[in-house]
């Protein structure tokens, strides 16, 4: 059964806007945004949110090849991951196909990996490239892609100095290990250096024991107690509380995501990344900036710390460097660098000539300020489709996001909304405590694309309708 | 100048030490081998010439390393060398020269540089997917997965992205598993025991599990509760691992960077009662020593004793990063879904690349092909260096082999690099490892132990004490 769908109005009161509007927009019913817009029809494709709910026990029937795959992995796997019953198999751009062919449109990117979409020409040549030359050869010796790869990174940021890693969470881990190194080798004669560690609520940095002491979920971090003692956390944004808990001898370093992904898409104002830059500077402790989610153009700016105008001492990047190959980076000041000595940290596989020359096809594109404008442009659009066609839905409490990171939140869990858009060919993905969709899509998405991904979306809302359970 | 180098005669006794991993060159036990040594080729350079003018670099070699220089975090002391291509066990830097690789990237590259079958795989997956994220489920980690529980002790496997974050994993899931197996309890087994000379990463939590204390002291408070033991002291071991307190005992089968070290089948049987006896989980810590490097497909095979986890990484993917968790049932059912994850982890193109891998190492053939080329391996050195007076010992399993010296061993490894042989060091720096492709010929063994010994009197110009 078709639902279709009724024109919007909404009226506009901008001046009594207290959110950045590039960032996000209240759905207040007293301050409403106006867009005259006739949605159409919805496609004869889609299944409507009621007869989901309805049949929610017994979800569409898998087919024999996904069943089998997913009964192997249940058997075999040790239960972390509570996975979506698909089974995806091939992808091109922004399209991904599962072991029975059906299309996604995938607003996930692999959770914001695949910022070139999937099976980009240029990164393919590379691999293959690369793969026919020089894979490995350890840190033992030097190899070409790795130092292109890393004076590139320093000379496209504020840093001066890179250390590369294997992934998100080993970044933050040597971000950890430079931190104290840094306030050992600053205060020589201290007998307690600095070693602490301030970061946030909502916060996310990995889930090894000594990023998982930075991620301020507790279910994360209570079965594996004692993790790396020494963190306080503090609520994010709150600059007072911060400005208490940063203390010199005390605080090696702060880390904050300028946009908090995993935490729900909410970003830091400009006013409380200066106040942590001032009050880091004043107490000696170095300021850490995590933009494994929303860096490398995912923002609209290269660096999403630019939209703020703050610097920070260390800055750590993952997710879409390589298009999809394991790499994280640490990128250092000098003077954070010049704590470091030979021996200090090391990876056996990181900067490895094929991921590294993958990740310079990667941010040969990234780079490029065309593409980063397009990004803005693209994550402007798709805010203003979002509230168009959602504002009015009485579920979606806010939509929020900078360029290509945008989150919609609402006043129930999103699952039943994110099966029923899979169901409809779209993959979206949560944040926060679920009640969050987060859509974090190829940057390379088209406008086309994204209407339709709006659409699906705003189709498959009634899904939410059957269930009750508040955020 | 070149030496001349003279023929060895060794006369034999019988030695006291497990004759498949190490024997002593101790000059009260000598080794008899007729042999007649080849004269130095002319392409090794003396090392009265090397002390006197180094082999000067190249302009292109010098840029590369002067943009590193000026460019990196100064973690890593990099021998002066900048590698571009590979293939089969030869590298080959910016200028063109060639290198016999034994080395493989420290133990990665164990079908060496350029595998057709490996690249064909990587272009294959790389053309149809490489990344999704475990949001989803994929074909090639699920094929993996099962492949390697099915080749293994294990019932369950987690991938992750390198020896350390695999490491990582094994010590959350066995706390998990001792909070699980004992919800009632106000505080459980949380500690775990490690080894001397051990070497399990350098994350916040494998860095706590690694004994060299100036890999942890620079950064602690690391993660707490570690107590390290003498390896292979079975007293002791007996006496640290405690019901109640223990939750796991993180061990190598050999122990790599520590110095080529392997266990006895004693200790590694009288760990498994006693961790049996105290519920604590036995995790073997085979990221350098497993998957084939010692002819054996897993190195705890060699000792007839199964642990409840076991990591892996290194050589599984070709040189693309990868780690592996492989756990018993019961360490599983202690995992629920949220307590761990990765990103990367378990990705199509990875996960395709490392059956490439496994294809090959998994075969019967190729397993007692590297205990035959192990075996000879150790046999040459011990024919051409045995008699040297800096070679204290000999050993190794398969193609993980350390020649010990009573010095530093990096003359020996800088000469050896300039005359074109690629070689590691291990241990306090006086352990020269071979880990060399699993791959290599019997001709290339040759060629490698025969510079080793041209290059051995580098050692003589060298006064410092190994330790």
């Amino acid at each position: 059964m078709m639902n279709s769908l009724q024109t919007l109005r909404m009226s506009h009161d901008c001046s009594s806007i207290d959110v950045d509007p590039l960032y996000g927009f209240k759905l207040d019913r007293r301050r409403r945004l106006t867009f005259r817009a006739e949605v159409s029809k919805i496609s004869s494709g889609l299944v409507s949110g009621k007869q989901q709910r309805v049949k929610a026990g017994s979800a569409k029937p898998l087919s024999r090849a996904s069943k089998k795959v997913i009964e192997i992995e249940r058997n075999v796997f040790v239960g972390t991951y509570a996975r979506a019953p698909v089974v995806l198999k091939s992808g091109k751009g922004c399209k991904v196909y599962d072991v029975d062919g059906k299309e996604y449109l995938d607003m996930t990117a692999g959770i914001a990996v695949n910022s070139l979409g999937h099976s980009d020409p240029d990164w393919i040549n590379a691999v293959i490239e690369q793969a026919n030359t020089l894979t490995h050869v350890s840190n033992v010796y030097y190899s070409l892609p790795q130092v292109t790869l890393g004076k590139r990174l320093v000379e496209c940021s504020f840093a001066d100095r890179v250390f590369f890693t294997n992934s998100g969470t080993e970044a933050n881990e040597a971000a950890i290990k430079f931190s104290r190194k840094f306030q050992r080798h600053s205060h020589p004669e201290e007998k307690f250096p600095a070693t602490e560690f301030i970061a946030f609520s909502n916060s996310f940095h990995g889930r090894t024991l000594g990023a998982l002491a930075l991620t301020s979920k507790e279910h994360y971090r209570l079965p594996f107690e004692p993790v790396m003692p020494g963190v306080t956390f503090v609520e994010y944004g709150n600059i007072k509380e911060a400005l208490k808990a940063i203390q010199s001898g005390k605080t090696a370093a702060v880390f904050v995501e300028p946009i908090q992904g995993e935490g729900g898409i909410f970003s830091a104002t400009k006013d409380f990344l200066q106040l942590l830059r001032t009050a880091c500077d004043d107490s000696g402790a170095l300021l850490v900036f995590d933009e494994v989610q929303c860096g490398l153009g995912r923002t609209g700016q290269l660096w999403a710390h630019e939209a703020f105008g703050v610097t920070p001492d260390i800055m750590t990047l993952a997710k879409p460097l390589a298009g999809g190959l394991p790499i994280g980076v640490v990128l250092t000041t000098e003077r954070v660098a010049a704590a470091i000595s030979s021996g200090d940290h090391g990876s056996t596989f990181a900067g490895g000539p094929l991921v590294c020359h993958a990740a310079l096809a990667v941010l040969n594109k990234i780079q490029n300020p065309d593409f980063l404008a397009s990004v803005s442009h693209k994550g402007l659009y798709l805010k203003e489709l979002l509230l168009k066609k959602l504002g009015e839905n009485h579920h979606v409490k806010e939509v929020r996001g900078f360029g290509l990171i945008v989150g919609i939140e609402l006043d129930v869990q999103a699952s039943p909304l994110v099966d029923a858009c899979r169901d409809s060919g779209l993959l979206v993905l949560t944040a926060g405590k679920g009640n969050v969709v987060r859509l974090v899509p190829p940057l390379v998405i088209s406008e086309q694309e994204l209407e339709y991904a709006v659409e699906v979306l705003s189709t498959c809302l009634p899904s939410l309708d059957g269930n009750s359970n508040t955020s």
